[in-house]
Parts: C-alpha cells; sequence; structure tokens
C-alpha cells in the first residue's frame, strides 16, 4: 500500500510540474501576442517592450516557485510516507 | 472499498499506465496471476489451465456473472480447467503486455509440467493473446504447443473506431496556431499507449494455424447496418469477428459466432458467451 501511496505523491507531483510547464507556455504566447501589436505602436512601443520583459521574468519566476514549492512538497511527502511505513 | 480502489488504480493504468511504467510510478500495475484481489503465489500444479485477460481500464473482476460465478470457474465445473485470471497495467503497449504474458506463462510451465493451456482474452486482453502467442512462436518458448485453442471475447481485431475518431480530433487541434487549442491537443494526447494501440485497423500479427481459434462478438440491435457501424458499441462487428463477414477467411465459420443483444461490456459476464464457449469446447472434446 506505501507504495501506492507514494505513487500518488510521485503522480500529482508530475502533474504539477507538467502541468506548470504547459500552462506557463500559454500565458507567455498570448501574453506575447497582445506585447506584440503594442510594441508597433510608436507612442507606447518602448515601455511596452520594457514591460514585456519585465512580465515574462515575473511570470517566470511564480511559474518556477510552483514547481519547486512542488518539489519540496513531494519530497517531504514521500520522507513521511517512508517514517511511517518504518513505524508500522 | 478494496474493490472501488482496484478498479480505480486500473482505469489510472489504462489511461496513464505507460506513464506510470516509465516513471516506475509505485501505481503501475505489474502484470501477475491474481485470486482475490492479491497476486497468487503458487501458481498449483493442475495440468489443464485456463488464463483469463481481461481488457482496457479493467480487473479480473470484470469476469464476475450477476449469479456471482465466471467464465473461470464454470471452466472448471465443466471441463476441470483451473482458472488463472491475470491482472495487468492495460496502459502499456499491446506489444509490451504480450512480452509479460509470455514471460508469466513460461513461468507457469517452468514451475510445473502442463498438459494444456485454454486461453481467454476479453476485449484488450484478445490483442494481448495474439501477440503473446506470435512471440512465443518467434522464440519457440516451451508453453505455446500446450495452447490448443484461444477464445477471443469482443476482441478489436481491427482497431476500435472510437480511439481512431481520437486521432483524427487530436491531428486536427494540433494544427490549430493557437497555444490554448494546442494545450488541448496536448491533454487529448496524452492517452496512453494501451489506447493508442486500439486505432490501429489491423493487427500486425496472424492468427497461428496451430491454435483453434474461435470469436465471439456482440452487437446491440440485429439491424445490419447499425451492427457493423457500432457492432457492442465499442467494436464493430467487422472487427470483434476479424473481418469474417468481409470474404473468405482462414477460420472456420463455425468459429465465429455474433451475439445479438450484448454490449461491449456484457461479454466479459454473460450466460449466453459462456453457453457458447461451452458448446464449442464440447464439440471440439
Amino acid at each position: 500500500m506505501s507504495k501506492r501511496w507514494h505513487g500518488l505523491a510521485l503522480l500529482v507531483r508530475d502533474a504539477v510540474e507538467h502541468g506548470t510547464r504547459a500552462v506557463e507556455k500559454v500565458h507567455l504566447e498570448l501574453a506575447g501576442r497582445t506585447f506584440t501589436v503594442l510594441e508597433h505602436i510608436p507612442p507606447v512601443d518602448a515601455p511596452a517592450r520594457v514591460v514585456h520583459k519585465v512580465h515574462d521574468a515575473y511570470v517566470g519566476t511564480v511559474y518556477t516557485a510552483i514547481r519547486t514549492v512542488n518539489q519540496v512538497v513531494g519530497a517531504t511527502l514521500d520522507v513521511a510516507l517512508s517514517e511511517r511505513n518504518d513505524r508500522e | 472499498m478494496g474493490k472501488k480502489l482496484e478498479l480505480a488504480i486500473a482505469i489510472l493504468n489504462g489511461v496513464v499506465g505507460d506513464h506510470l511504467a516509465r516513471t516506475g510510478n509505485g501505481l503501475a500495475t505489474d502484470m501477475a496471476f491474481v485470486r482475490d484481489g492479491r497476486p497468487v503465489a503458487d501458481v498449483g500444479s493442475d495440468e489443464r489451465v485456463a488464463v483469463l485477460v481481461h481488457g482496457l481500464m479493467c480487473t479480473e473482476d470484470i469476469w464476475r456473472l450477476p449469479d456471482g460465478g465466471d467464465y473461470g470457474a464454470s471452466l472448471q465445473a465443466d471441463f476441470g480447467y483451473a482458472p488463472l485470471y491475470v491482472r495487468y497495467n492495460s496502459g502499456r503497449s499491446i506489444e509490451s503486455n504480450g512480452r509479460a504474458l509470455a514471460t508469466l506463462l513460461s513461468e507457469l510451465v517452468a514451475a510445473h509440467p502442463r498438459r494444456e493451456i485454454l486461453l481467454v482474452g476479453y476485449s484488450m486482453g484478445g490483442l494481448i493473446v495474439r501477440s503473446a502467442c506470435h512471440l512465443a512462436s518467434l522464440e519457440e518458448q516451451a508453453w505455446l504447443p500446450l495452447v490448443k485453442r484461444a477464445f477471443y471475447l469482443a476482441t478489436p481485431h481491427r482497431g476500435a473506431p472510437m480511439e481512431r475518431a481520437g486521432r483524427v480530433v487530436s491531428a486536427l487541434l494540433a494544427r490549430v496556431p493557437d497555444p490554448t487549442v494546442e494545450l488541448i491537443a496536448q491533454l487529448a494526447e496524452l492517452r496512453s499507449a494501451g489506447i493508442k494501440n486500439l486505432g490501429d485497423s489491423r493487427h500486425p500479427i496472424a492468427m497461428l494455424p496451430s491454435i483453434r481459434h474461435y470469436l465471439i462478438a456482440g452487437s446491440l440491435r440485429n439491424e445490419p447496418f447499425l451492427t457493423e457501424l457500432f457492432g457492442d458499441t465499442m467494436v464493430p462487428v467487422s472487427s470483434g469477428t476479424d473481418g469474417y463477414r468481409a470474404g473468405p477467411r482462414a477460420l472456420p465459420p463455425s468459429h465465429v459466432k455474433v451475439l445479438a443483444g450484448l454490449s461491449h461490456m456484457d461479454i466479459a459476464h454473460h450466460p449466453d458467451v459462456y453457453r457458447q464457449i461451452h458448446e464449442w469446447l464440447e464439440e471440439d472434446r
């Protein structure tokens, strides 16, 4: 049974990892379309480029943070499950 | 609770079982003979055994008849075959599971001398039986000459149209140049190798001439057009009969039966199906 709990934890971790990567890609592409339009309009083109870069960096940081927390929680859960298994 | 959990894990294996196996996930089911939901430690010394292989996203519980019996128990009572129920990860490719079944049968004959192995495959299980036999013939495995008969119940020998439709939808979605649609296409592509294999329109492996093959297909209606198109709702009659109706085949006509009024799920546990199996075995004694 313990093997299955470990498996479930791993599956959730995989789902969050792959899910955030896929959603991050969509997020950046959709936002990129809007920024590309703004970057072609002379009065706002320069600030739009700056905001675009800041936005992408911020988005990347947020998704990386989600994945890091996911990995830490997954690793903690693995340890907790192993300890519980040892005690039983 | 136990059976529900086992079924939930079987469904999970069917959907993403290849990923689970690839990543060494503890939820991946290893192929084994099972009894009362647990792997069988001792396969026994019976000389004649019936090996039953379930279908996609199932457990061996699919064989249970409404009265509590199953084909395996009836085969034992009527013909003396000791039943062995296989459980496996139905999300892996049919070839991988065929290899695993061939290994399991090799271990079965290595454990004790056997006189006969009867194979019964339901749905995807029938394709796995074919794949295992093919591999055993290439490698001259010791168990293959012991197989005299194989029964294929609702087996999509020529593929399942639902998976083919899934392939088309998935391919169309992938062509749309929109990130959101691409994401949906990626989700659609997540289905397992086992499911994708079911879309193959022709099983690449011929039926071995050394075995007597018996095919049962279901049809919900007697109306010919709807029967050809939908069959038992999952497998069209032309696929369940391996194209038998399309022209002269290697199989004798008496080895192919279409049972009217049975859905795909019914075929794994219906008295009419066992009656047909019984009749064939009686004729072939």
